[in-house]
């Protein structure tokens, strides 16, 4: 009976059942009498169709039966006889996860046409369906509500406040008011309505593992449900899948039941297992060339934005605000932006100083900080708004301060270090000319001295440069890396002082230093004078490009593209023609140093080998090509490689400068020019042979042995900081040598370089492109700094610039923060310095940038010097965005992938939401199946139909046919009567 | 004729609702004959029993008696004068008196309509009565299992009394054996004459074969009156009906609408059967039902009678 919701009318129809029975036991009962004369016939009428006559009436028997036994099932609502699994019926918690992340802003239509977000609708069906759903139950239900971007914020809220205080709730407090009843669907709408999205992007592992918590404290009999409302993204689910699917399996081990609500609109379709998405575009980085300037120092913003719609965008227009006012920094155009790619626009930016006297005095010391905001000047309709803005703050400094140390410093009473002769003369010259303070900054050199590198606070410069160093004290080398570890720029230029063993073993570590390449034993030697002449005579550049992809990278970039980004019109290199640079300290081509991504030789030197000694090996790969071209498919190559190769073969001999045969040797492959003749794309199709794949490494290999000669410029990141070396020296004077006359003669093209490589090592810097939501972590020197760290938000709303263009800006202080101190370690000396403070912050709550104060024990000078102008306070700017790269991109997670990585958890959409039903824990009987009433119908017809097709509806006819000789009595008298009449008076007799 | 020039219609008694209104099998017998004489344009009675029907040739061994004088006057031919039979037609009237000639007495009462053995008293009374009427001699025998009533044939007024008071006693009762019946009809009837049988025929068809055969056999015009039940030949039935076997025969209790197909092919069997085995046999035979009116039977009779005398071969 527990299979029937009305027990009592399914023991009614059950008994019903056999009325037709009973009724033809009646009718058996009941009869009347007749004498009946001509019983002959009934006898054998009766003999020959008794059998027939049973199994048809056993047939409408059954039929009659059934039928009622269909009513009584439809009265009595038959649910099943089953053990009631997917209906639960026991006392269940419920997890509702609240997806709250920026994608839920997502701009759709309802049902009815009208405008909503998905996160509106997430809210709507958890106080509108999922709640009452679940209230009208039969047994004890509770519901908690943890929110994605913050799974510790859930509801019923785990504090309250008593006597002015918040204080935490007992479990059985909160298990009580989640209990739902009538009141609690009214509290959660109450909780819900109210809540916005939060700009923090969070897995949704986060928020079921705190479900599987909460569901862990829930009574052991009750049965678990965790109902994830979320926008199923595909972008979530290509990043959190595996995680995810994980989780999902073990919450099913757990007999945990997970739905997936998808409450994007268009609804999901089960015929479309990629739902439509709307268009979006968002700003997904802004990253500042230099993140310390000083006033009105030309700098520059990287802007990439990016289209995630299907459709091509035009004229997209950037506009930027300083500390939240627009008109100041000049706005920047993307032409095309094609669907689905990616553009970096490059502007260039000036910092002017803050001349509102209020505006400095409420700021107080951040008003060194200028906070850049860069918004869509015309956001994109539907798509999200929420990445159409990115804030970036940077320091502005009186001036810069860089440490150079020079390894020369006092030589015959003279101070090197104001000469040109000094090892630094010319950086110094550099960095203090017109053209240097303008795009470099105001800078103040500040002279350091090996000995003192040790100890220095290295925080307050934007680059050291160590010049003609011999060597540096281990913890010289330790504080130099902690440095630029933290984003300082360090530059080194060689020199004979130079002790290259030290460095490779301190500064090197065989790779794992701040010193990117090893060194030679020696410095090379000078060039015989004919070999000097030879040089002379060449046109050939003395120093060159190492790969022709290092034009864009950001240490040269500059040097090689104009503001717009394109190529740049002046061809620096042809003052590479000019210097000459006669010792450097040569690095070993081939080792681990090649293989290290952190490392980039950027230039090289012109290869001064004899050609002499690359004769065999140029024979040898001709003899090798030879071999391999005869085939036939090589008839095309075969015509322009053979004049190639007999050139290759005849140059080493006719004494030319290696660089011819170089020369040759990169026609040949041509991979990295473009000759723009006949033989390019036959040569090219050649090379691209799988087959010839060795042969093209080993002629690759000679080529770059002729062409490069030992690296000049290596650059190498290390940690957040950047870190350039320089084989040579910066110009100085030996004695009466000088290593290299490129920065006296070579002018133009030193400081180019020598700028750009300033400008890369003072870029350095956190280049991570947080999120909101993401954590920052740093250590900071124990013996400076109070634990104690204030923290202020700077941000401004991009969405509602006034008439003036300027919004809404606002630095708000957000409290103070207390640095952990980490314990020392166990085998500690005394004398070991306290370990670092470490600062770690994951709570930013808005998109903005977050600047953390640090105070210092006392005011220390640098390098133990007057003592910082900056103060007594050290500042860190982190800037926090919202993650507009994975929250921005709105495409809509496959059908069957969700089903993958979820282990076929249900995924239910917006429209149909009849699965809710089953929450009700009122088992759906058939009598609310389409199918029963259908078949109710089909026994009722085939009932009668089986009643007409057997009955006993006689006609006239009927008589015609099966006793003609009877009717032809009647039809010379009366017309036979209907049998049917008959029936209302039966004839009786006897 | 009175009633007719009072404007009634004497051929309503022809109609066996009216004549069941008739309680006197005599009157109900005067009247239908009358009636059904009354609405006849000619009468097809030749008259006198005696009378010229044709001249033939003499042939030598002829009675010089019957020589046509005036003829041999006129033609000098000798000519012998045929006349009809000289004898009286014997008839002989056997009414079927068994229990199945029962059937619906009561219903009919009611209904006012004429059961089998009433319709067949009736029809009975009739041809007697316009036997007698012709001056022939009619016999009447009913019988069930055995004779209940015999009365030889005579052609006086009188006569008619006696028949239909037979009829009129003989009530049914038991069992039909036809055979038996036949062969004491056949042995009580010394020359040839027309037998006239009213029955429901619900017996064995072999001994009713062999019974027809045997009157057959001794040159006796057989009429056979087939005489069924409208229910019979209908089988109307409705509802669970036990239906309780006349004449010795078992009951069957079944839903009569589930039987009636097979009931009625299995009468159309047995009907085909006795219609085939009389005309095998040269017997006249006509299916009546109840419901019938009259005058099939007497233009039937008059039919035969009529043949008879065009084609005295045929005798």
């Amino acid at each position: 009976m527990e299979a029937f919701l009305n027990p009592t009318t399914a023991l009614i129809g059950a008994a019903l059942v056999s009325l037709p029975i009973i009724i033809h036991l009646i009718n058996r009962i009941r009869f009347r009498r007749v004498r009946w004369a001509a019983m002959e016939f009934l006898l054998k009428a009766q003999k020959k169709m008794r059998r027939k006559k049973i199994l048809e009436q056993l047939i409408l028997l059954l039929l009659r039966m059934l039928l009622v036994a269909l009513a009584g099932v439809l009265f009595a609502r038959f649910i099943g006889c089953g053990d009631g699994s997917g209906k639960e019926t026991r006392p269940t918690t419920h997890v509702v996860i609240l997806d709250d992340t920026p994608s839920m802003a997502d701009v759709g239509r309802r049902e009815d046409g009208a405008p909503t977000t998905a996160f509106a609708e997430a809210k709507r069906i958890v106080y509108e369906k999922l709640a009452p759903a679940v209230g009208e139950a039969t047994t004890p239900q509770t519901m908690l509500i943890v929110r994605q971007s913050d799974p510790d914020q859930q509801f019923p809220a785990r504090t309250k406040t008593a006597d002015g205080k918040e204080v935490p709730r007992s479990a059985d407090e909160v298990r009580d008011e989640a209990r739902v009843v009538g009141r609690t669907v009214a509290n959660i709408e109450e909780y819900l309505k109210p809540l916005q999205l939060s700009p923090a992007r969070k897995s949704v592992t986060g928020a079921l593992l705190r479900a599987k918590a909460l569901l862990e404290a829930a009574p052991a009999t009750d049965a678990r449900v965790i109902h994830v409302v979320t926008d199923v993204r595909a972008a979530d689910w290509a990043a959190e899948g595996p995680a995810v699917q994980n989780l999902i399996a073990d919450l099913k081990e757990n007999n945990v039941t997970v739905h997936f609500i998808d409450v994007c609109t268009p609804a999901r379709k089960p015929d479309r297992k990629s739902p439509p998405f709307s268009d979006n575009v968002g700003i997904v980085e802004v990253r500042p060339r230099n993140r310390v300037v000083t006033v009105n120092q030309k700098t520059e913003l990287d802007v990439r934005v990016k289209n995630f719609g299907t459709t091509d965008v035009r004229e997209l227009g950037i506009s930027f605000y300083l500390n939240g006012q627009g008109n100041v920094i000049t706005s920047a155009n993307v032409p095309h932006l094609p669907a689905n790619q990616e553009r970096t626009i490059t502007v260039e930016v000036r910092f002017p100083e803050i001349t509102n006297p209020e505006e400095r005095q409420k700021l107080g010391p951040l008003a060194r900080f200028r906070l850049v905001t860069v918004a869509l000047s015309n956001p994109e309709p539907g798509g999200l708004q929420a990445d159409n803005a990115r804030h970036v703050a940077i320091e502005v400094r009186d001036a810069l301060k860089v440490l150079i140390v020079d390894g020369r410093t006092v030589e015959g009473g003279v101070d090197l270090r104001t000469t040109a002769r000094g090892d630094s003369g010319f950086v110094r010259a550099l960095l203090n000319t017109p053209k240097g303070i303008d795009e470099l900054g105001k800078i103040q050199i500040v002279n350091g001295e090996v000995a003192q590198l040790a100890t220095a606070d290295l925080r307050p410069y934007t680059v050291v440069y160590l010049m003609n160093v011999p060597a540096l004290s281990e913890a010289a080398v330790k504080n130099l890396e902690g440095f630029a570890a933290t984003g300082g720029g360090v530059a080194v230029f060689l020199g004979p002082n130079v002790k290259s063993a030290d460095y490779n073993a301190l500064m090197h570590r065989g790779g794992t230093g701040f010193f990117p390449v090893p060194l030679a034993n020696e410095f090379s030697k000078e060039l015989s004078p004919e070999q000097k002449l030879v040089r002379t005579l060449s046109f050939n550049p003395r120093l060159m490009l190492r790969d022709p992809a290092n034009r864009t990278h950001p240490a040269l970039s500059g040097i090689y593209t104009d503001a717009r980004g394109r190529e740049a019109k002046d061809d620096v290199e042809r003052f590479f023609r000019i210097p000459n640079i006669d010792h450097y300290w040569p690095v070993p081509r081939r080792g681990a140093w090649r293989d290290d991504r952190s490392v980039q030789e950027l230039y090289c030197l012109q290869n001064d080998a004899p050609i002499g000694a690359f004769e065999g090996r140029a024979t040898d790969l001709i003899s090798e090509i030879k071999k391999r071209y005869a085939e036939a498919k090589f008839e095309k190559a075969r015509k322009f490689l053979d004049p190639m190769l007999e050139n290759i073969r005849r140059t080493p001999a006719e004494t030319k400068p290696l660089s011819e045969l170089a020369r040759l040797m990169d026609d040949l492959l041509c991979d990295q020019v473009s000759l723009g003749d006949e033989r390019e794309p036959v040569l090219r199709d050649f090379w691209q042979q799988p087959e010839l794949a060795d042969l093209r490494a080993k002629a690759a290999e000679l080529r770059d042995a002729t062409k490069y000669g030992d690296p000049l410029y290596v650059v190498k990141q290390f940690g957040r900081g950047r870190v350039a070396v320089m084989t040579t020296d910066a110009g100085g004077q030996h004695g009466d040598k000088i290593w290299t006359d490129w920065p006296s003669l070579g002018g133009a093209g030193w400081s180019v370089v020598v700028a750009e490589m300033h400008k890369y090592l003072a870029g350095g810097g956190d280049a991570l492109n947080r999120s909101v939501g993401d954590s920052f972590a740093a250590e900071f020197d124990f013996a400076k700094y109070t634990p104690e760290v204030a923290l202020t938000l700077l941000t401004a709303d991009a969405s509602k610039p006034n008439a003036d263009r300027r919004l809404t800006w606002e630095a708000k202080s957000l409290g103070k923060l207390v640095m952990d101190k980490a314990a020392k370690p166990a085998d500690a000396k005394p004398d070991d310095p306290e370990p670092p403070y470490k600062l770690s912050f994951d709570k930013a709550s808005a998109p903005g940038a977050y600047v953390f104060a640090l105070t210092r024990r006392k005011a220390e000078g640098p390098a133990g010097g007057a003592p910082d102008a900056l103060g007594d306070t050290d500042f860190v700017s982190v800037p926090f965005n919202t993650d507009a790269l994975i929250e921005g991109d709105l495409r809509r997670a496959n059908t069957d992938d969700v089903a993958a990585l979820t282990n076929k958890s249900p995924l239910h959409n917006t429209e149909d939401l009849a699965w809710i039903d089953e929450l009700k824990q009122k088992p759906t009987d058939l009598s609310s199946r389409r199918w029963l009433y259908l078949l109710l119908l089909l026994v009722l017809i085939a009932e009668q139909a089986w009643a007409v097709r057997i009955s006993y509806h006689s006609k006239p006819e009927d008589l015609e046919a099966l006793a003609p000789s009877a009717a032809a009595v009647f039809s010379h008298g009366t017309a036979p009567r209907a049998v049917e009449a008959e029936e209302a008076n039966p004839a009786s007799a006897g | 004729m009175a009633k007719q020039a009072a404007g009634e219609d004497p051929q309503r008694f022809l109609d066996p609702k009216v004549i069941a209104r008739i309680s006197q099998l005599d009157l109900r017998a005067r009247q239908i004959v009358e009636g059904f004489l009354a609405g006849m344009h000619k009468s097809p009675v030749y008259g006198q029993s005696v009378e010229f029907v044709q001249h033939r040739e003499y042939m030598p061994g002829d009675d010089l008696r019957r020589i046509d004088w005036k003829v041999w006057q006129r033609s000098d031919k000798f000519v012998i004068k045929q006349y009809e039979a000289e004898t009286n037609l014997r008839s002989y009237v056997v009414v079927d008196a068994s229990e199945s000639m029962l059937y619906g007495a009561d219903k009919h009462k009611r209904a006012g309509s004429l059961y089998k053995y009433d319709y067949a008293a009736t029809a009975a009374a009739c041809l007697a009565y316009l036997t007698v009427k012709q001056q022939d001699s009619c016999g009447l025998l009913t019988f069930d299992s055995d004779v209940r009533e015999a009365i030889p044939p005579r052609s006086s007024q009188r006569h008619m009394d006696a028949v239909t008071k037979a009829l009129q006693v003989s009530k049914p009762r038991a069992k039909t054996d036809i055979l038996k019946i036949m062969r004491q009809v056949a042995e009580s009837m010394p020359g040839r004459g027309l037998v006239l049988i009213f029955s429901d025929l619900l017996c064995d068809r072999e001994p009713l074969f062999k019974g027809l055969e045997m009157l057959r056999h001794r040159r006796h015009d057989v009429m056979v009156f087939h005489l069924l039940d409208d229910d019979e030949l209908l089988f109307p039935f409705a509802g669970m009906t036990k239906f309780e076997g006349m004449e010795e025969l078992p009951d069957l209790l079944c839903d009569p609408r589930a039987l009636r197909d097979g009931y009625l092919e299995e009468l159309e069997l047995y009907l085909t059967e006795v219609r085939r085995g009389c005309t095998r046999m040269g017997v006249d035979y006509t299916l009546l039902r109840t419901s019938d009116y009259m005058d099939a039977v007497l233009s039937k009779f008059l039919y035969q009678r009529m043949a008879t005398r065009a084609n005295p071969a045929r005798r």
